[in-house]
């Protein structure tokens, strides 16, 4: 019953209710299927074989098998072709700048702190010196 | 007084015994029933047991089957109706 260019309507799955023809028997319990379907392998269990069969040739192409169907008066919608989505061009978020930041040279401080603190110790000594030879001169 | 969350018609309630012997009234969400078949009358696979405002977060694929007479009618009862139109039509 189910052979190549048998018309049947497919009961099972998401194309279950659509019209479909026998392309090629794959083995006892498998066949190729297109039409209203997608063109796919399919189990005969699957399948609920119409009276009408397509004049079509096993394996043949998908635009001779919906030229045959509308020898039958069906209609085979064909889907558009997938296209790869052009990636859209997306906002470069703008970087505000921060304004940097001047650091001063700590060590530097510590250096002339020292120099004033020997600076200081020195003119102490030399005021000490004196004071000490003053006092020395009174006597 | 019991507040308003625990008051409102929505939530199921039940009585439950507490371990000490004392009765209380324990405030649950309502469950909704199982979605069945329009034909054979046996619950439905693939349909999730939620309620409404759950299963409008759902997405569409995922609340019922893909095939036509999905989330309505099972997959055998589908079957044969489809089988019983292509019968139908050939006549």
């Amino acid at each position: 019953m189910i052979d190549v260019g048998r018309v049947c309507v497919k009961i099972a799955g998401r194309d279950a209710g659509k019209k479909a023809v026998v392309v090629e028997k794959i083995d006892s319990n498998f066949v190729l299927i297109d039409g209203q379907t997608r063109r796919r392998k399919c189990s005969i269990s699957h399948l609920e074989p119409l009276n009408k069969t397509l004049d079509i040739k096993k394996g043949d192409s998908h635009d001779k098998i919906v030229a045959a169907f509308k020898t039958l008066n069906i209609d085979v919608k064909t889907t558009k072709p997938k296209t790869k989505k052009t990636e859209r061009p997306r906002k470069v978020r703008k970087l505000h700048s921060k304004p940097k930041k001047v650091t001063k040279p700590k060590v530097e401080k510590k250096e002339v702190k020292e120099e004033v603190k020997e600076e200081v110790k020195e003119e102490v000594k030399k005021v000490v010196k004196k004071t000490v030879k003053k006092v020395a001169t009174k006597k | 007084m019991a507040g308003k969350s625990i008051n409102s018609k929505t939530k199921g309630k039940q009585r439950i015994r507490l371990p000490g012997g004392r009765s209380k009234v324990a405030v649950k969400q309502k469950r909704s029933s199982r979605v069945v078949c329009g034909v054979t009358g046996k619950p439905l696979q693939a349909v999730p047991q939620a309620r409404s405002a759950k299963m409008q977060t759902i997405s569409k694929s995922k609340r019922r089957p893909e095939r036509p007479y999905g989330g309505v009618l099972s997959s055998m009862a589908a079957r044969k109706l489809i089988i019983a139109k292509a019968r139908e039509e050939e006549q």
